[in-house]
């Protein structure tokens, strides 16, 4: 059985918060956190590839973000006998604190249709005009993925070789702009027409030993973060 | 000589179920062939495969004598033109002169040249009202003449046509026709549209769940009713 959506949502804001919480330069007991992600990868059926392949991208962004850190922080310190400079210490301390967290979002969003979310946000009593907003923005999202893998293929078929001319990419911009924003409003009337409350309004199932799991997991982590500082 | 050859050609999206199971077809060169197959049989990604944005497949496949594979996907991308079944993703300069002159200027320096090859086609295709505006505000007729117009600025040897008489109206439709038959290029046209495919090609391939169905001249083809209702075409 599926676990209930709001029980993940609540462990997983919970574990976030304790991530995030911790100091600069901490790293060994960050480390002790990655069994909560290997555990969900492991009960979830989930393709740990994807998962993989899409922190791996956005790894790409956060490395180029800390090189400046380790760049500009050249202060030695000794951690755990080691001597090292506090830039890198704290680069560390960040890409590891940035990999736990992306990565039990994405093992989140992984598990979940979109309605599932909204029906596990909806048992947490989030109001429904937010939740709808995300819904809808989440949409927004997929049509401008839509509409820039048109628009680059058909960049790929009628730009033969490199040119200076930049209306080029203006227009190719005001096209993307202009088609996502007229879809979008199409979408949005298609949704009202609809009436989205109904779909996010369906129970699931509480599964309780997985519920006991998330709390277990969420007070060990706890109980690491204010004992074992690291 | 073939525009496009198909051997064996199988292919499913991620190894599920088989799009295309072991077909085998060739179009001929400066000829208009109708790819036409019931929705979801295909079409579309008949021709994502022609022009290398989906890979990979079993089989063979070809276009302008060219096999679809990494070395040769530039040269068939740069010899062929594709004219999306939404114009939208494919009109994205400033004005509908500057949209069809953009094919010209990737292969001629010259903007003198440019203009007046530019110019041609405008009064060719009757669009001399419209050079100045902006593509998105014209009629999806209007959108899809502004479009091939540009896809034949680019100097390409054949030209490739994904629905184009969707949703228009039957005047829309009637100059459609009448533009693409003053076209002397090989043409694939993908449709479902009977009636358009009579009046403007000259052969037509049918495929449905997977096989081929069907080849040959489109009074042949197209003469056989019942087959066409079996799949799906009327």
């Amino acid at each position: 059985m599926k676990q209930n959506p709001a029980v993940s949502l609540i462990a997983l804001l919970a574990y976030i918060m304790i991530i995030v919480s911790f100091p600069k330069g901490i790293v060994i007991s960050l480390i002790f956190f990655i069994i909560y992600p290997a555990y969900l990868l492991g009960v979830k059926k989930i393709d740990t590839i994807k998962i993989l392949k899409q922190l791996a991208l956005s790894s790409l962004f956060v490395i180029a973000i800390l090189a400046g850190e380790i760049l500009y922080s050249q202060e030695h310190v000794v951690y755990s006998g080691i001597v090292t400079t506090k830039g890198f210490l704290n680069a560390i301390s960040l890409f590891i604190r940035y990999l736990l967290t992306i990565s039990t979002t994405l093992i989140f969003v992984n598990s979940y249709t979109i309605l599932e979310i909204a029906q596990g946000m909806r048992s947490l009593r989030i109001p429904d005009k937010l939740i709808y907003t995300i819904l809808i923005q989440l949409r927004f999202a997929d049509l401008i993925k839509e509409q820039a893998i048109s628009l680059n293929m058909a960049k790929a078929l009628r730009i033969k070789k490199i040119t200076k001319d930049t209306s080029i990419a203006y227009g190719m911009l005001l096209s993307l702009f202009m088609k996502t924003y007229i879809k979008g409003n199409n979408v949005t009337l298609a949704w009202e027409m609809r009436e989205p409350y109904r779909f996010f309004d369906r129970k699931t199932e509480m599964n309780i030993l997985q519920l006991i799991i998330s709390i277990v997991f969420v007070c060990s982590f706890i109980l690491i973060r204010f004992c074992f500082l690291i | 000589m073939s525009f496009i050859k198909a051997y064996k050609l199988t292919f499913s999206y991620n190894g599920n179920k088989k799009i295309f199971d072991e077909i085998s077809f060739e179009i001929h060169k400066n000829r208009k062939t109708a790819l036409l197959a019931p929705n979801g049989a295909g079409k579309t990604t008949f021709a994502m495969l022609l022009l290398g944005f989906l890979k990979p497949y079993l089989g063979y496949l070809s276009c302008l004598e060219m096999e679809v594979q990494k070395d040769n996907i530039k040269k068939i991308r740069n010899r062929t033109g594709f004219l999306f079944q939404d114009p939208d993703s494919q009109l994205f300069m400033p004005t509908v002169f500057d949209d069809i002159a953009l094919g010209k200027k990737q292969n001629n320096d010259n903007d003198i040249d440019v203009q007046k090859a530019t110019m041609d086609l405008i009064d060719y295709f009757d669009l001399r009202d419209l050079k100045d505006l902006y593509p998105g505000n014209l009629s999806l007729g209007q959108k899809r003449i502004v479009a091939i117009a540009g896809i034949i600025n680019s100097c390409v040897d054949a030209i490739i046509l994904d629905e184009p008489s969707s949703q228009l109206d039957a005047r829309s439709i009637k100059k459609q026709i009448d533009v693409l038959k003053r076209i002397e290029k090989d043409m694939l046209i993908i449709s479902h549209d009977i009636d358009f495919v009579k009046k403007l090609c000259d052969d037509a391939v049918i495929i449905d769940k997977g096989k081929l169905v069907a080849e040959g001249p489109v009074k042949e083809v197209l003469d056989d009713r019942d087959m066409l209702e079996k799949h799906g075409l009327i």
